[in-house]
């Protein structure tokens, strides 16, 4: 080609290209109108069949975004977005959402209408009038909903004072978590109590040369009270006296749960204290490790062969009690949605988005990553950590937190001190007074008596 | 410039500053006098919470390792970028490469550089760092020991914050006068002497500048502790910043307690700033 054809050929080239994407974009344009013009078909596939407001309205989601929680949220924000109506779904972390909850509640202004809610944040809205009362709306159109496909388990789990604050998205509870070929090969059965477990581990480092076979998340930052939580439950105690604003932190169950945790840690690497979920899974995905306790939420990672070569690998069972006869050590964590009080929106139309948010066809679209609370799409994944999850909540004892608006107040002020038990630097004994001192101050500067 | 002139230019400034820096301060000023529930209005509580705060070990630990940090951390940073600087003004090809490689790490978020950096450390991910302490038989914990997690924070912000010093100097570097240089070698001044007695003081106005900024930025630090090491109150690297969010908004929205902690901040600022303050107004006004 000759140096002197370029300046006309290029000019050419691009107004090729100016017009080729000028097609693409109206193609674009016009596939995703079309898709907004079938007004009861959102974009993740979930139908939105709502009587839509007269005049034009806005709602915003808070929810926090996660693989577990971003279909729900996405049902409504994707799906009911259409016509008169706007649903808005601004990103946030976990952390966030708190905080903007809690901000945008207690206000008389509020930036958000419909609510992602879990265990230890959920009381305290409701205590504090926060977020509606679903009761009567439940009885009128209970039927329609389907919530007799919920398991009533996880939606006790959404009541606060026998009322029904919010309606179940998904579920986990904490499973056992193992490398099905290395105990295969070594002929290992699935551990019933931590002791177990421990040997289990002593037995593969042996046998296999793994260095850190047990990878537990122990955070110092939180997760740490999580595995308290789970220790605690299975060894038979209480966060609380019941009905009461009284700790129960110093008991011998306490005692002994601090314990478990410390002789837990040394089985572990030393570096366990700041491990969350995430270096948990990398380990277990990288084979660094073969053994492990996580929320169920969280295990759909391991089982993605774009992500681990070791997808076909892994087995799920209950988690090991702490000691023979006890109850599984786990924990139960429930999110769900629900309406703001201070909503500037009509109720009625509050009530069909939460409906859609938390409706069948949204948990189908979660099943993939995470359980959803009804049964049918839950059953209908066919989730290979699933059985595990619904053994430990059909169980003596799935072991959620208490339902109390100040027990986000003391989870915070545990993990410090249950760092101190777990590398050495406080006894047991001690521990567990500095846990209930904790306790005590906690309750009090949320402005509760015992 | 006429009044009316004057006043249109700086109105839009002005209210700003109001809405954004004088309401919030007057606010953070009332509130750490009260008790305020969150949603709820505050009740007046005399100094209860600068009582409370001086009687918690934890504020303690905190005001002393932020202290700490900003006076190590502001040295090192002087050092190395000083020292960096001095051997790139030498360099005479492919210097703005290797200042533009140099300064990577402090145009990448803070979040994100932290989260990378700690990788460095973190066997899990790979831990390049350790895998060559262990070459010579050293092992840290930097992820769950205190002094290690200290250090980890230091050096993530000389990591970070360095190349910043580093341009500031080299700039002030690259356009130095010659003919002090040239007097002061032919009076045989030694290559100290000369750094001593010429180059840095001619260069102090830059030197006030970079531990101005960054004895801001040390006072601040938060970010990098939330990633490092989220258990901070565990790991003693909990900065003033890092306990105020745990108190606002972490904890149990104590936003009485939090304004007194943040007061009490405003004040450690200007305190440990008013040398080089004093030093920026007198070259202004020579100026």
């Amino acid at each position: 080609m000759s140096r002197f054809t370029a300046p006309t050929y290029k000019p050419r080239m691009r107004r090729k290209l100016r017009v080729s994407l000028a097609l693409g974009a109206a193609s674009a344009a016009l596939a995703l109108t079309a898709c907004g013009a079938g007004a009861d078909v959102g974009g993740v596939g979930v139908a939105c069949s709502i009587t839509m407001p007269d005049t034009k309205t806005t709602v915003n989601v808070l929810s926090y975004n996660s693989p577990s929680t971003d279909p729900f949220t996405n049902a409504v924000a994707s799906g009911c977005t259409t016509g008169t109506l706007t649903v808005n779904a601004p990103a946030t972390d976990f952390a966030g959402q708190n905080q903007r909850a809690t901000q945008s509640m207690s206000g008389t202004n509020p930036s958000y209408d419909l609510i992602e809610v879990y265990g230890t944040v959920y009381p305290l809205y409701a205590e504090h009038g926060w977020i509606d009362a679903l009761d009567e709306q439940i009885a009128e159109r209970g039927d329609e909903l389907g919530l007799d496909d919920v398991d009533p388990v996880l939606m006790e789990q959404l009541q606060f004072d026998g009322q029904q604050f919010g309606i179940p998205t998904f579920w986990g509870t904490i499973i056992f978590v193992y490398r099905q070929d290395i105990f295969d090969d070594l002929g290992l059965d699935v551990p019933t109590t931590y002791a177990e477990m421990i040997a289990a581990s002593e037995t593969i480092t042996t046998e296999t040369g793994m260095v850190n076979p047990l990878a537990l998340p122990f955070n110092s930052a939180g997760d740490v009270s999580t595995a308290y939580n789970q220790v605690l439950g299975s060894l038979g105690g209480d966060w609380f006296k019941d009905g009461e604003a009284t700790p129960t932190l110093d008991t011998p169950e306490s005692v002994a749960a601090l314990d478990a945790l410390r002789s837990t840690y040394l089985a572990m690497n030393q570096q366990a204290t700041s491990w969350s979920s995430p270096e948990v899974i990398t380990q277990l995905q990288t084979g660094q490790a073969a053994m492990s306790m996580l929320f169920a939420g969280r295990v759909s990672a391991l089982l993605d062969a774009d992500q681990t070569d070791l997808s076909e690998s892994f087995g799920f069972a209950v988690p090991p009690s702490v000691i023979t006869g006890g109850t599984p050590a786990t924990s139960l964590s429930v999110d769900g949605f629900a309406i703001a009080s201070n909503t500037e929106v009509d109720k009625d139309l509050m009530f069909d988005l939460l409906s859609v948010a938390t409706g069948a066809d949204a948990a189908a679209e979660a099943a993939g990553a995470t359980i959803p609370a009804r049964n049918s799409q839950a059953e209908n994944a066919n989730l290979a950590f699933e059985p595990a999850a619904r053994a430990v909540l059909e169980s003596e004892r799935p072991n959620g937190l208490p339902h109390l608006p100040y027990m986000a107040d003391v989870y915070a002020g545990m993990a410090p001190i249950l760092a101190q038990v777990v590398n050495g630097t406080l006894s047991s004994a001690d521990g567990a007074a500095a846990l209930q001192a904790a306790a005590v101050a906690a309750i009090a500067a949320a402005g509760y008596t015992p | 410039m006429k009044l009316k002139h004057f006043v249109a230019f700086s109105a839009p400034a002005l209210v700003l500053m109001l809405g954004l820096l004088l309401v919030p301060l007057i606010t953070t000023l009332v509130w750490s006098f009260q008790n305020v529930p969150v949603g709820q209005p505050g009740v007046f509580t005399g100094l209860a919470n600068y009582f409370e705060i001086f009687s918690s070990p934890r504020f303690g630990d905190a005001t002393k390792f932020t202290i700490g940090f900003t006076i190590v951390v502001t040295l090192a940073k002087i050092i190395a970028g000083y020292g960096i600087a001095l051997m790139l003004n030498r360099i005479k090809r492919g210097r703005m490469i290797i200042l533009g490689l140099l300064m990577a790490s402090y145009v990448v978020p803070t979040v994100i550089g932290a989260l990378n950096f700690s990788w460095l450390f973190n066997d899990i991910f790979g831990g390049v760092v350790n895998q060559g302490l262990a070459i010579i038989g050293v092992n840290i914990n930097w992820l769950t020991e205190v002094g290690p997690a200290r250090v980890l924070i230091g050096l993530h912000a000389l990591w970070h914050e360095t190349p910043f010093v580093i341009m500031v100097l080299l700039a002030g570097l690259a356009t130095l006068p010659e003919e002090p240089l040239e007097a002061a070698q032919l009076d045989g001044a030694n290559w100290w002497q000369r750094q001593r007695y010429v180059v840095i003081p001619i260069m102090a106005p830059l030197f006030s500048f970079v531990l101005l900024i960054s004895i801001m930025d040390s006072l601040k630090v938060f970010d990098s502790i939330r990633i490092i090491t989220p258990a901070a109150t565990s790991l003693g690297t909990e900065s003033l910043m890092a306990f105020v969010y745990q108190v606002a908004l972490g904890e149990s929205y104590r936003l009485g307690i939090a304004s007194a902690v943040n007061v009490l901040t405003i004040i450690l600022t200007i305190v440990l700033l008013i040398p080089f303050l004093r030093m920026t107004w007198k070259e202004a006004r020579s100026a």
